[in-house]
């Protein structure tokens, strides 16, 4: 079990070695984003789910609906993307 | 608050109703596409509600409501930010190139897309994690059990060489049970159970936020109680933690690590999501599928997380965040009302073990044992197989399930630290091979290999290369930003992939025929 233990710790060890030097990358991308104020990831977040909405739209019917039985309203799934990311919308603006 | 008589019938009469149903379905497997793929007779509307049970289990009933008392509402990005943009993209774009191509895993579709070893390499990491993850959510189950019962859990010792290593009796009369149905009915029994488990799960939960803000005395009162708590629960109310929150869910790791990298990994890439769409009757049932368990997952963060927030509010004295749900029930419900909640808990545990069990059997049979082992024996053959690692895997899960409980702190923590390990980089191969023509088998073999291999040394170096406990998320988008340049050079490297291998698999190509 000891020798288990002394191999761990020094893969641990050495993968620590190897990744001090990464750290300060790490930290200066930290800063970056400390900075940020929390609108921007809140309404970057609003915006993506609306590009998702609009890209949904613009998806032929024909292969929205590829085996579908019937071609109803309520079986048109962008339709049903549209409001699932309006819904997210509202979530991620308010909350 | 142990159960009374009335919670007892409710639950025989629960668990006898779904080991009949599924066991009945049994009669309808007699071929392994039957097994493995209901015979593609799947409807969408058990898909979704299978699905929903897939991804929630009973960890998660615990583990959502446990970190939410812990961190708050951010806990909620977990379903509303990791699933349902996602869902959306899996179903408009992946899951129709699975369905066409007519494949029975996600490693399959990786062996046509790339090679036998990108496709051996996936297939083993999967097999493992699903079958570990069987443990780990039957050592949910028996913190499950034991809360409920107010610590009148029953140990068995199975090895008389190690009598201190004990298993919960009830999570073996859970494996049994889902064992059962499991075995004989395979994929169909599953998914028409999970149909009427999510509904037993989403009353049950439905219940205990009732009550909960009944007693709390509504969401004002709530909010009011949490925030009088002090400057430490100023953020419980809020989707976005600061990025220097000390906290795993600060906003840049949930958006690129859980937004960006784990859920789209999880439901483009996740043998026991993908393989429900496989079974579909049409491409259009497929797509439906996903797209409705994006509508009932809008709900999960309500009957789920705001439990949590309840406990804080109250204020229940817990040891630790997975205490908040079982004291809750013990708390709170009436007689009756324990029976439906213990059953909801049974209804997402068996949910999920089913769904895990039956995906690590398919990919172990598919996968490996006959692309590696036995290449041409009888679909009577694969069947049996198919069969006998349904036990095998579920062996492995009870036996592995003390060993979770005593080894991970936080459940939730420890199941999203697995996944962030290969998540990543799987994500980065399955992105690139379906919407770049160039990427090339050996650039998808190298990003897979050295994308893992990188988030094992970042776990390895956490206390060095990040300031916070648990930085999953940010493996998670690590690992994927090395995976997908890996694959991007070696690609640009390498021979490219004749048109001929690429029909059928890349993005472009099933669209155009449909426009045509």
């Amino acid at each position: 079990m000891a020798f288990w233990h002394l191999l761990r710790d020094a893969i641990v060890d050495f993968c620590e070695q190897l990744g001090r030097p990464l750290a300060p990358v790490g930290e200066a991308i930290k800063e970056t984003l400390v900075g940020l104020p929390l609108i921007v990831p809140r309404v970057g977040l609003a915006l993506l789910f609306l590009a998702l909405a609009i890209w949904a739209l613009t998806l032929s019917k024909q292969y929205i609906m590829e085996g579908a039985k019937r071609a109803t309203l309520w079986n048109d799934l962008r339709l049903w993307a549209v409001v699932s990311m309006v819904i997210q919308i509202a979530l991620y603006l308010t909350l | 608050m142990g159960l009374a008589g009335i919670d007892y019938a409710i639950v025989i009469l629960y668990v006898g109703g779904i080991l009949v149903i599924g066991t009945y379905l049994g009669r309808y497997v007699r071929t392994g596409k039957d097994f493995f793929l209901a015979g593609r007779r799947l409807p969408w509307w058990a898909i979704g509600m299978s699905l929903v049970v897939t991804d929630i289990g009973a960890k998660d009933v615990i583990g959502l409501a446990g970190q939410a008392y812990l961190f708050g509402l951010v806990l909620a990005n977990f379903d509303w930010l990791a699933c349902i943009p996602v869902i959306l993209i899996s179903a408009f774009i992946f899951v129709p190139y699975y369905w066409k191509a007519g494949v029975y895993t996600v490693p399959e579709w990786l062996g046509l897309r790339y090679n036998l070893a990108v496709r051996s390499i996936v297939a083993v990491i999967w097999g493992l994690f699903l079958a570990l993850n069987l443990g780990v959510i039957f050592s949910a189950a028996a913190i499950m059990f034991r809360n409920l019962l107010g610590g009148a859990d029953r140990l068995v010792a199975p090895f008389w060489f190690a009598p201190d290593y004990q298993i919960s009796i009830y999570v073996l009369a859970t494996a049994v049970i889902v064992g059962t149905y499991t075995f004989f009915g395979g994929l169909a029994a599953v998914v028409l159970t999970d149909a009427a488990q999510m509904i037993i799960m989403y009353l049950g939960c439905l219940a205990i936020l009732i009550f909960g803000m009944a007693s709390v005395g509504g969401v004002g009162e709530m909010v009011s109680r949490v925030k009088d708590l002090g400057d430490a629960y100023a953020n419980h109310f809020t989707l976005f933690l600061p990025a220097d929150s000390t906290s795993p869910y600060a906003w840049p790791a949930v958006i690129f690590g859980l937004g960006f990298v784990l859920a789209p990994a999880y439901w483009i890439g996740n043998q026991a999501i993908i393989q429900r769409t496989l079974g579909a009757r049409s491409a259009f049932d497929a797509k439906a599928g996903l797209i409705w368990a994006a509508v009932l997952k809008v709900i999960v963060p309500v009957i789920m997380v705001v439990p949590g927030l309840i406990a804080l509010a109250l204020p229940l004295q817990l040891d630790k965040g997975d205490d908040a749900v079982p004291t809750l029930i013990r708390e709170l419900l009436p007689a009756g009302l324990v029976g439906l909640v213990f059953a909801a808990f049974l209804a997402a545990l068996m949910g999920n073990v089913d769904s895990y069990l039956n995906s690590a059997a398919t990919l172990w049979t598919r996968d490996l044992y006959q692309r590696l082992l036995v290449r041409r024996a009888s679909d009577r053959h694969y069947l049996v197989i198919g069969r006998s690692l349904t036990i095998v895997f579920l062996v492995i899960g009870v036996l592995f399930a003390p060993v979770a409980e005593t080894k991970f702190s936080g459940i939730f923590a420890a199941m999203q630290t697995l996944l962030s390990m290969f998540q990543g980089p799987l994500l980065a191969i399955l992105l690139l091979g379906m919407l770049w023509r160039r990427t090339t088998q050996w650039g998808g073999l190298a990003g897979l290999v050295i994308g893992v291999g990188s988030s094992a040394f970042m776990f390895t170096a956490k206390n060095v290369l990040f300031v916070i406990e648990e930085p999953f998320l940010y493996i998670a988008w690590w690992s994927f930003v090395v995976g997908m340049v890996v694959t991007v050079v070696v690609s640009l490297a390498t021979k490219r992939e004749p048109p001929e291998k690429l029909e059928g698999l890349v993005y472009g190509s099933v669209m155009k025929k449909v426009a045509r």
